[in-house]
């Protein structure tokens, strides 16, 4: 299980996702931050389907998405529980 | 006395198309028909028996000094060492042009080479001159070959020429030169790319183009209107060097056939599209390559915009009030486009854009409609379906060139005539180029890629700034017709146009930076999508360093993709060799358009359209996925469900589906499929029609590199073939 963080600046709920994606840095779960303003960003999310920042996505060891959050801010614990979950 | 008759020659042998040596080394020239034009070539006209009529070495003298300003003194010495050469030469055909050259060729003696660049003349050889009018032009398919396509070509070449020395660098045009980048319709240089517009402005101003003899009142009848449209096409297509895109034109019709017949609306949707397509007597015999936009609903912007009706009179309804005749317009054009030409094949001309909104599938008849178009579209290929999501809304021009409708363009809605688009220039990016030029280093293909780009945006500025002089001189200037002021600004708002950036083979890009093709697996195709994601950065960037809107676009690249891989081999030979698709040893080579995947990669279709589409929404003046469909004929209900996917399920912008086709001059019957003799009657008089790039056209005129496309096109004959069959299935005769 991976978290994959899609953030861009300016955008005002972003902060927050980082906060959570730190959180769950700390409880050593793999959080891969995609910034949308480079070249790598941009194309994860536009592979993914992101279209709102900011995206937080379970992928599995396939890279296929499990569940996803988007243009919202879960809190760590709900994204534990779904990257457990499958 | 040398007249044209002595340039006919005999008809080569064989079919092919080798011209046989030039008759004389000669040009037909009449001496009036230099009278008046530039000195030394009234000079050295030779006569019906070959004679210097005057020698004056002082004419070069003069023209060195006025076309180059280098001084009298040099220009003296040159003008004496040239007659010199001629003297001693005992030259007895004394040209103009020989005279000039010989001048110019002092000029590099001296070192003078700016002033060599000023003096050259620009031409065509009379070897060419002889193939161009013998033989067929394979640059773009759709000029026929005949007199007023030569005559096209030829000022074509010059134009080509002049844009290469004097509207762009010489960095610009030496990267187009080596095929690092290519600056499409060079020949067009004193025109924008492509325009798309409002019939409304036909409707409100009826036609009165500047120079034009005779003014007419907006139309009162619908015949009338289309004929006003028809008209304004040519008008513009002489004044652009692309598509003519109409937008809603169901819609704007409708207040002109309230009341209406199904007969009557019948007939009047066969006279559009007969219209168009019959307008090969245009530019260079060159058909009026127009798109026109259809609505099953009224698009959100245009419901509450008052109606224009007869006389260009607000008819006191809004759009709104329209959709029952605006539907039945757009039902009984796909009842032609489904009839197909009076030998049942395709009609090529125009291209009916269907926008596929969420509001669509909240319209009334709907299903029923979508049925409709997706019988046409697996039958005769015709339907363009266009995804217009969330909020977006789009006007598409070209093969897939379109608009994104922004905040400013909602304001204009409320006066649609107001609606006018246009994009200056196409620049399209050698992207394998930059794969052999890096070696393997990515920071250095990102490096040349951002390089590239920035040749691009120069290119992009050099042109703008020659469409502005051009249109400096106002409604007396060359741009007459696109300085007319009918609404309180320019036909062509500069202020809107925008700067396509292309490219062709990012697939072997790939490939020759990983190793794979990007079908080959997720890692490759994620590289393709961030070569584009970088792009469009580099796009944004240069566009608010520049304050042009530079928009990335889907090169159709009828000709580029096969430039770009000619020209591969022969600078970056071994390493293109294992890059280049189609057949090396017979010439048939191209590259991958766009962001596409490879042709031939044995994907289906839902794979294709949602891998494609990945790329679309970083690809803003839109993107097109084709889906090739052979000889097979899906059901229409599949079809319709397939769309229906392709809209709810993936991010694709644009689907059309192309069958291939049969025509015979024989027995005048088409068939379905390829075939080399008439399945009917066994006459091999046969020619075989399928979509080249954006558009429909005979196989026979194609280059060698889309012929080796078409070789590779993976057909998608098993697509959702367990739907049950339709009556359609097989066209008549087969
Ligand atoms: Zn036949």
């Amino acid at each position: 299980m991976t978290v994959k963080v899609f953030v861009k600046d300016g955008c005002s709920k972003c902060p927050a996702a980082k906060v959570v994606a730190g959180k769950l840095k700390e409880d050593g779960i793999e959080v891969q931050e995609y910034s949308m303003e480079t070249a790598e960003g941009l194309a994860e999310s536009v592979f993914y389907g992101v279209m709102a920042t900011p995206t937080m996505m379970v992928v599995n060891g396939e890279d296929e998405p499990v569940s996803a959050w988007r243009g919202v801010v879960p809190a760590a614990e709900e994204i534990k529980k779904a990257a457990r979950f499958s | 006395m040398f007249g044209p008759e002595d340039l006919i020659l005999t008809p080569p042998g064989g079919g092919q198309c080798e011209p046989g040596l030039p008759v004389e080394a000669g040009l037909p020239a009449e001496p009036d028909l230099f009278a008046g034009e530039t000195t030394d070539m009234a000079l050295f006209v030779r006569t019906s028996d070959d004679q210097v009529v005057t020698w004056n070495r002082a004419r070069i003298v003069d023209a060195l000094v006025r076309e180059t300003s280098i001084d009298r003194a040099t220009a003296d010495a040159i003008s004496l060492e040239v007659e010199r050469v001629i003297t001693t030469a005992r030259i007895r055909k004394l040209t103009a042009a020989l005279v000039r050259e010989l001048v110019d060729a002092k000029l590099v003696e001296y070192g003078l080479e700016s002033a060599r660049r000023k003096h050259m003349r620009l031409g065509v050889p009379l070897y060419d001159v002889e193939r161009l009018i013998l033989c067929q032009n394979k640059e773009n398919a759709n000029i026929p070959h005949g007199p007023e396509a030569t005559n096209l070509t030829l000022a074509e070449s010059i134009k080509k020429d002049y844009a290469l020395h004097e509207v762009f660098s010489e960095d610009v045009s030496d990267a187009h030169m080596r095929g690092a980048i290519h600056l499409h319709d060079l020949g067009f240089i004193d025109r924008p790319y492509c325009s798309g517009q409002s019939l409304e402005y036909v409707k409100k101003f009826g036609l009165a183009m500047p120079n034009s003899l005779a003014v007419a009142k907006p139309a009162k009848h619908a015949e009338v209107l289309l004929a006003h449209m028809v008209k304004f096409s040519a008008a513009l297509q002489s004044h652009f060097a692309g598509a003519i895109g109409w937008d809603a034109v169901n819609l704007f019709f409708a207040p002109y056939i309230e009341g209406m017949s199904d007969a009557g609306i019948h007939q009047l949707a066969q006279m559009i599209i007969f219209e168009y397509s019959q307008q090969a007597v245009a530019r260079g015999g060159q058909a009026i390559f127009s798109d026109i936009n259809l609505y099953w609903e009224i698009p959100r912007h245009f419901e509450t915009v008052p109606a224009i009706g007869p006389g260009g009179k607000y008819t006191g309804k809004s759009y709104g009030e329209y959709g029952e005749w605006a539907r039945k317009l757009v039902w009984a054009l796909f009842d032609v486009y489904m009839e197909g030409d009076g030998m049942g094949r395709p009609f090529f001309f125009p291209k009916p854009l269907v926008h596929i909104t969420e509001k669509f599938f909240h319209t009334e008849g709907h299903r029923d409609f979508l049925t409709h178009i997706a019988r046409c579209s697996a039958k005769m290929g015709n339907t363009y379906y266009v995804f217009d999501r969330g909020e977006t809304a789009k006007i598409s021009e070209c093969c897939r060139l379109s608009f994104k409708l922004e905040k400013q363009d909602f304001e204009d809605a409320r006066e649609p005539w107001k609606m006018r688009y246009s994009a200056l220039q196409n620049v399209t990016i050698n992207l394998p180029r930059i794969a052999y030029e890096a070696k393997g280093s990515e920071s250095e293909l990102f490096r040349v890629l951002a390089e590239r780009m920035d040749t691009a945006a120069r290119a992009h500025m050099q042109k703008r700034y020659f469409i502005e002089r051009l249109l400096s001189f106002g409604e007396d200037g060359p741009l007459a017709l696109l300085t007319m002021d009918r609404d309180g600004a320019p036909y062509l708002r500069m202020n809107r146009a925008s700067y396509l950036i292309g490219m062709v083979g990012l697939n072997e890009m790939v490939k020759v930076h990983t190793g794979h093709e990007m079908h080959e697996g997720t890692p490759y195709l994620k590289y393709g999508l961030k070569v584009i994601a970088q792009m469009k950065l580099l796009t944004e960037r240069l566009a608010e360093k520049h304050g042009m809107r530079f928009v990335l676009e889907q090169t159709p690249a009828e000709s580029t993709a096969h430039r770009f891989a000619k020209l591969d081999l022969r600078y970056h030979s071994p390493a293109s060799g294992h890059a280049v698709k189609g057949d090396i040893s017979k010439g048939t080579v191209y590259y991958t358009n766009s962001t596409y995947i490879p042709v031939s990669a044995p994907v289906g279709p839902i794979t294709r359209v949602r891998t494609e589409g990945l790329f679309h929404p970083m690809i803003e003046a839109g993107s097109l996925t084709h889906i090739w469909l052979g000889e097979a004929e899906p059901s229409a209900s599949s079809v319709a469900n397939f769309v229906e996917k392709i809209f709810r399920n993936t991010q694709n912008d644009q689907v059309a589906l192309s069958p291939e086709f049969t025509a015979c001059d024989g027995c005048g019957k088409t068939t379905r499929g390829i075939h080399n003799a008439c399945p009917s009657c066994g006459s091999e008089e046969v020619d075989a029609i399928t979509r080249i790039t954006g558009y429909f056209t005979k196989v026979s005129s194609w280059n060698k590199g889309k012929l080796g496309e078409l070789k590779d096109r993976f057909r998608n004959e098993p697509f959702l073939r367990k739907e049950e069959p339709t009556p359609e299935t097989v066209l008549a005769g087969e």
